[in-house]
């Protein structure tokens, strides 16, 4: 899976928010790689900085709102943390694409669908109205759009959800590009559109050779889709681990948390009354900006200790890319544990 | 498919106007009944023979000696067969005099609402580009300055600095009285006639629409769609005329056909200080000669106009505007 260099390496990222009190730190020290052909989730929970880090990658972030401001993003032998706008813009929408969680506002109102690709198929690969045409009619059909001749000259209110974000992904791929960046692409769907969604990024991945960096907090999309996971929290990373070993042997408290909110459909079998209550996290995540001197999940951490408020975690590797960063991590052969979420998967 | 339903609708709408514009005549006959004096009094005054019988005569030529039920029949009946009736001041058919001064109410009123549009738009995008910035500080003060500033007083200091001071620029009416020029320069001549009435206009327009294309802008501007077309690769000038200002572009549109009648009213004002041969300035006289048929007959034709104007806004809307159902 991970054969080869990265394409994309994010070493140390920082990104802050212009606010009335100052700079807002919502993404603070990040490493992140994803490797050719890889699914690379990022997960935690609103306001953990993971949409932040993906609109880092292609410095997005509108500048009176924010900016990068430490760190390397590293994609094609280029840093994208400082690239200038024009080299920049060179690969925006053509060598990196991204998707947005939602595809009715995502995009323009007053478009036909079909302009709306066009535009970004003429741009990178400078093809004439008719051929720019004939190019997105097969983009739509990629996405299994049905008549998609029809459909070009229609606009986003006359689609479904699903559609517009099958539209989505065919202006991403416009260009064929080596990464797909797709920030929540499920949460606005509803359910049963949700996995034909995926389905159809899964296949096209295979088809096209992209990579994808998945922005979620969905821990079934990342089960389903990904290879290996990153997980947040306040901004930082806290544990990376390939898919199944997060899954069963989860080191990080807060991962065991997030994992123990799943709700079990085979637990409640009928009687409500007997049922369990899910696990909550006590407590809430640190408002963005307060300075943490230890680990930021030390506050709501159930085996937090005092170092955990003095000192911030070391990163604790292991043989296969995974990494921790907690004071009291769990080793690494956690069976129980294993076993506990095993039957829950 | 679409469009057979739009002329479907713009049809009823048109039929549904009849009641409306009759309904709108017959309010101006019941308030210009409530006006002191009539075209009699003025018409008799101005001879110096205001003998009983000569008004007498006179209220009875143009049929102001029949009850009011009677007159307001014979005007309606009038009105359905699109009869305006004669001038009592001028003795000519009111739709004649109308027809006359029509094209150049018109052609002021649709120049300042373009310039307007136009000058607004660009500011507004400027400021809200550079929002909180200088430029957006200078364009922000002086729009207010000029949305603050009443008309008349604009208008009258441009006369005062431009016409009599500098002497650049006509003081007003439409052509040069010397001469008669054709073509280009007929054109040319009017257009420069229009400079100081289009430019006091505008002032008041420019600002209104600067203040709120710059608030949509900005509004735009935090758009998703915005953020993919830039994800897309798009350069920020690309941007802004393609996904920020044609979206951006729809209050103004909502705001200048409002103003498409507003515009018509202040006619009135700007034709007077200006001695603009067109609509208002005939209204203007209208009033003050007590004419009723004319002024009537003004009433009747600008109410169509409006009716008409505001159809065309509803029409443009699904032009630009594809969300926007036909119902």
């Amino acid at each position: 899976m991970t054969g080869g260099d990265p394409i994309l390496d994010i070493r140390g990222l920082a990104t802050e928010f212009h606010t009335s009190r100052g700079p807002v730190r919502a993404v603070d020290g990040i490493d992140l790689s994803v490797g050719p052909g890889e699914t690379v989730a990022l997960v935690g929970e609103s306001g953990c900085g993971k949409t932040t880090t993906a609109f880092s990658v292609l410095r997005l972030i509108p500048r009176h709102r924010g900016r990068v401001v430490a760190g390397e993003i590293r994609f094609d032998r280029l840093d994208l943390a400082t690239l200038d706008e024009r080299s920049l813009r060179r690969i925006r929408g053509n060598r990196i694409a991204m998707i947005f969680q939602d595809p009715a506002s995502a995009l323009n109102p007053l478009m036909t669908v079909g302009a709306q690709i066009a535009e970004a198929v003429r741009l990178h690969r400078g093809l004439g109205r008719a051929a720019a045409r004939a190019e997105t009619e097969a983009l739509l059909r990629a996405v299994r759009i049905p008549e998609p001749r029809r459909r070009l000259d229609e606009f986003p209110h006359q689609l479904s959800g699903g559609m517009r974000q099958r539209v989505m992904i065919a202006l991403a791929l416009s260009c064929r590009p080596r990464l797909l960046i797709a920030d929540e692409p499920t949460t606005a769907l509803d359910v049963t559109v949700q996995a034909q969604i995926l389905a159809l990024i899964e296949e096209l991945k295979q088809e096209f050779g992209m990579s994808v960096l998945l922005i979620t907090h969905d821990l079934a999309v990342v089960a389903e889709v990904a290879d290996r996971v990153a997980v947040m929290y306040a901004g930082r990373k806290v544990e990376e681990a390939p898919v199944s070993r997060l899954f069963a042997a989860p080191r990080h408290p807060y991962t065991r948390a997030l994992l123990a909110s799943i709700p079990d459909p085979d637990a409640d079998t009928g009687g409500g009354a007997a049922a369990q209550p899910l696990p909550e996290i006590p407590g809430r995540v640190q408002p963005a900006g307060s300075r943490i001197e230890g680990c930021a999940f030390a506050e709501r951490c159930a085996i937090a200790a005092d170092i955990c408020r003095q000192a911030a975690p070391p990163e604790a590797l292991s043989g296969d890319g995974a990494a921790v960063f907690c004071h009291h991590a769990a080793p690494e052969d956690a069976g129980q544990i294993a076993a506990a979420v095993e039957g829950r998967l | 498919m679409r469009r057979s339903r739009i002329l479907a609708y713009a049809g009823r709408r048109l039929l549904q106007a009849v009641p409306l514009i009759l309904a709108v005549a017959v309010l101006n006959f019941l308030l210009l009944q409530i006006a002191p004096g009539d075209a009699a009094e003025v018409l008799a005054g101005e001879a110096g023979t205001a003998t009983p019988e000569y008004m007498a005569r006179l209220r009875e030529e143009f049929g102001l000696d029949q009850p009011m039920h009677v007159q307001l029949w014979n005007m309606l009946l009038r009105l359905l067969q699109l009869d305006l009736g004669h001038s009592f001041r001028h003795g000519v058919p009111v739709l004649e005099l109308i027809l006359d001064r029509l094209p150049a109410t018109l052609l002021l009123m649709l120049t300042t609402l373009g310039v307007s549009v136009l000058f607004g738009v660009l500011l507004g995008t400027l400021a809200a580009r550079g929002a909180n910035g200088v430029v957006d500080a200078i364009i922000s003060v002086g729009a207010m300055i000029a949305y603050a500033t009443p008309v008349f007083w604009i208008g009258l200091m441009m006369i005062v600095l431009f016409s009599v001071e500098l002497r650049w620029l006509p003081s007003g009416g439409m052509t040069t009285i010397t001469g008669d020029r054709e073509g280009l320069a007929l054109v040319a001549d009017i257009a420069w006639h229009m400079i100081l009435p289009v430019t006091t206009m505008s002032f008041f327009f420019i600002a209104i629409y600067c203040r709120i294309m710059r608030a949509s802008v900005l509004n735009v501007m935090e758009e998703d769609y915005v953020t993919t077309a830039r994800a897309k690769g798009l350069s920020e000038l690309a941007i802004l005329p393609r996904h920020t200002m044609r979206n951006a572009l729809l209050p103004i549109v909502t705001l200048a056909g409002l103003h498409l009648s507003t515009l018509l009213g202040g006619s009135v004002l700007i034709e007077t200080v200006f001695a603009w041969p067109g609509l208002g300035r005939l209204t203007f006289d209208a009033v003050f000669q007590r004419d009723l048929n004319l002024l009537l007959g003004i009433l009747f034709v600008c109410s169509v106009l409006v009716v008409l104007m505001n159809l065309l806004v509803d029409l443009l809307y699904f032009w630009i505007d594809p969300r926007i159902e036909v119902d």
